[in-house]
């Protein structure tokens, strides 16, 4: 029986002071057990990578976690010091970052880089932090480690340097691998090595994984549970088959839908706002966002996440509850 | 870094330059035949035909001054005081302003950022000439002694300097911070002393190289200027000049920087134009060698980027 191991709850993040507070994530709550793979999946801006730099309360400066929890290991993060954070990260959870070029320091060599995580987290002579660096370097696919050791970043490729990332997150032995879109940056061909490494690691340590990701394709391969985002919201979540088989809300049926199909003759690509949230609905309530404007009104109504079967969740608000806001 | 420097040709010149500057101004007593005073000039029969100051023509290489002593000598004394103080302060304002901007950084108020851009445009010589002036008042009514003086100085032209330097370096470790490469490294549990000592001074480093030859541009600017001013490093005496029909004040450095050259000498400007010239023409072509090494520290930094 897997144990709950990440649970955030009714998280709300937001950026900037005063008249110019923006809310990039509104109430979202999320669980991840041990041994599973969770992806969280929405565009650009959907509040995806913000939701996982406040699990490691890595916020940039202008932004706080402002109401909510977020639990790891029965530990409340948001009530965390600083001191007490260090000692998690890198050790009990640690992230891969999507881009590999910008993630490494361009001054250092990649050994060194490797070890940081080991130095703070477990006391090693130098000679055997070398071995170890050598060691995860083999492990993430490398067959000459002693050679990549010296190297600096830019005499890399963009997948070494993912891998290199890979080992980075991998080498304190963390039980959870938060990999924000870590794909994103490869070609098809790397993609998928980079992806197994992943793979590998959890099933190996029994780790859990939640992956950051815009690609249905890498959530059906990988994940086990899905949320889908949208606009700082979670809109929809459920295991991999519900979601794939039965996506109800019509943002996770634009996302499914953009998949190119080899069966489609012809036909035109789609885009996620070919289906439309205003005039879909699933039993008496719509999709719309709380906030839309039809016919040069503007409605605002609340929405909640309405259980529709076991374990799926989707956002909906309820017709009556419309307002015209402007 | 100091080998791909050398291997720069503009910051070699430069470089070799002030450091052979610098030697000369030590040991040159002992290579050189000095004869420091020439205060009259003779003809054959031993007969006074001239009396000082002297052109270059007259008194090669490059004339005396009022007192009859040779401006090469001088010239090389002042070398050590005026370029080592130079560096001295570009040093200590480096040092200082890196100091408080690991500080200032913290503080997300943008007031001292307002002021120091605010006193930006105030000349830097009327600054140091507003700090230094009830220096030397209370150094006639009670003495402090040379080095005394020298030491309350430096830190008065180290202080003039830092609050500027402080909001340039507060900006770039700010940017440096934001770096993707930093939070990684947050990301695996690293804390604030590591990540300043191994990833954001490293990467600095370059930049505290080119902005201390700049500060120290500036100095020796700031030096000339007060120079102009009468305020000279190490405190100045006042004597009398000329025969007993026409004395005139006239100000002597005590520590002999090319400051001070040009500051007890300024009056002569139309008569004795060379007494000006060639000490503004050393601190000119100091500046040049700095300039030189900039380029040099610029170029290698670009080499580096690409």
């Amino acid at each position: 029986m897997s144990s709950r191991l990440l649970e955030i709850n009714n998280l709300n993040i937001a950026f900037g002071s005063g008249k110019n507070v923006f809310n990039a994530v509104t109430d979202i709550s999320l669980s991840i057990n041990s041994g599973q793979t969770v992806a969280l999946i929405g565009e650009s801006g959907s509040g995806k990578s913000v939701t996982s730099l406040s699990v490691l309360k890595l916020l940039p400066a202008n932004g706080r976690a402002e109401s909510g929890s977020i639990s790891f290991d029965d530990k409340e993060i948001l009530q965390m010091t600083e001191k007490e954070m260090q000692k998690i990260r890198g050790n009990e959870i640690s992230m891969i970052f999507q881009d590999a070029i910008a993630s490494l320091n361009p001054a250092m060599k990649v050994g060194v880089q490797i070890t940081e995580g080991l130095k703070y987290h477990k006391q090693m002579p130098k000679s055997e932090l070398r071995a170890v660096a050598l060691s995860l370097l083999e492990q993430v696919g490398f067959h000459n480690p002693a050679h990549i050791y010296d190297q600096y970043p830019s005499q890399l490729s963009g997948g070494m340097k993912q891998r290199i990332l890979i080992a980075m997150a991998i080498s304190c032995k963390p039980k959870l691998i938060i990999a924000d879109e870590p794909t994103t940056a490869l070609d098809v061909t790397i993609q998928r090595q980079v992806l197994d490494l992943i793979a590998d690691y959890k099933i190996r340590e029994d780790a859990s994984v939640l992956m950051i990701t815009h690609d249905f394709g890498v959530v059906a391969e990988y994940a086990d549970w899905v949320y889908v985002m949208f606009g700082g919201r979670i809109v929809e979540s459920g295991d991999v088959f519900t979601i794939f088989n039965n996506p109800i809300h019509p943002y996770t049926k634009g996302l499914i839908g953009c998949i190119p199909s080899l069966e489609s003759d012809g036909e035109r690509l789609k885009s996620v706002y070919d289906y439309s949230f205003e005039e879909a609905g699933y039993k008496g309530r719509k999709f719309a966002p709380e906030t839309y404007s039809m016919e040069s009104k503007v409605y605002h109504a609340p929405s909640s996440l309405i259980e529709v079967e076991p374990g799926h969740y989707v956002r909906l608000f309820d017709e009556s509850e419309v307002t015209i806001v402007g | 870094m100091i080998v791909r420097l050398l291997k720069q040709p503009q910051f070699l010149i430069g470089f070799l330059f002030i450091v052979s500057f610098i030697l000369l101004s030590f040991i040159y007593p002992s290579v050189m035949d000095v004869q420091k005073e020439s205060k009259f000039l003779y003809d054959e029969n031993e007969v006074i035909v001239g009396i000082a100051p002297f052109s270059p023509k007259d008194m090669p290489p490059f004339g005396t001054d009022m007192n009859g002593k040779h401006l090469l000598y001088l010239v090389l004394e002042g070398a050590k005081y005026t370029i080592l103080i130079t560096l001295v302060i570009a040093f200590l304002r480096i040092f200082f302003a890196l100091f408080f901007s690991l500080f200032h950084r913290k503080s997300k108020s943008t007031f001292f950022d307002d002021i120091v851009q605010a006193t930006l445009y105030i000349p830097t010589a009327i600054l140091a000439y507003m700090f230094m002036v009830p220096l030397f008042v209370k150094d006639a009514t009670e003495p402090m002694g040379m080095m005394t003086l020298i030491v309350v100085q430096c830190l008065i032209l180290v202080g003039i300097g830092v609050p500027p330097l402080v909001s340039t370096f507060s900006e770039e470790i700010r940017s440096i911070l934001a770096k993707d490469y930093i939070v990684s490294t947050f990301s695996l549990g690293s804390k604030k002393p590591y990540v300043y000592y191994k990833h954001v001074l490293p990467e600095l480093s370059s930049k505290l190289l080119l902005l201390f030859a700049q500060q120290a541009i500036q100095t020796l600017i700031l030096l000339a200027h007060l120079g102009v001013l009468a305020v000279l490093i190490g405190g100045s005496k006042t004597v009398m000049m000329g025969d007993i029909f026409n004395l005139t004040p006239s100000t002597i450095s005590l520590s002999g920087e090319w400051a001070g050259i040009i500051g007890q000498s300024y009056q002569k400007l139309l008569t004795a134009p060379w007494i000006i010239l060639v000490p503004l023409s050393f601190f000119a072509f100091t500046i040049f060698s700095i300039n030189l090494m900039i380029q040099g520290i610029q170029n290698s930094l670009e080499s580096n980027k690409s």
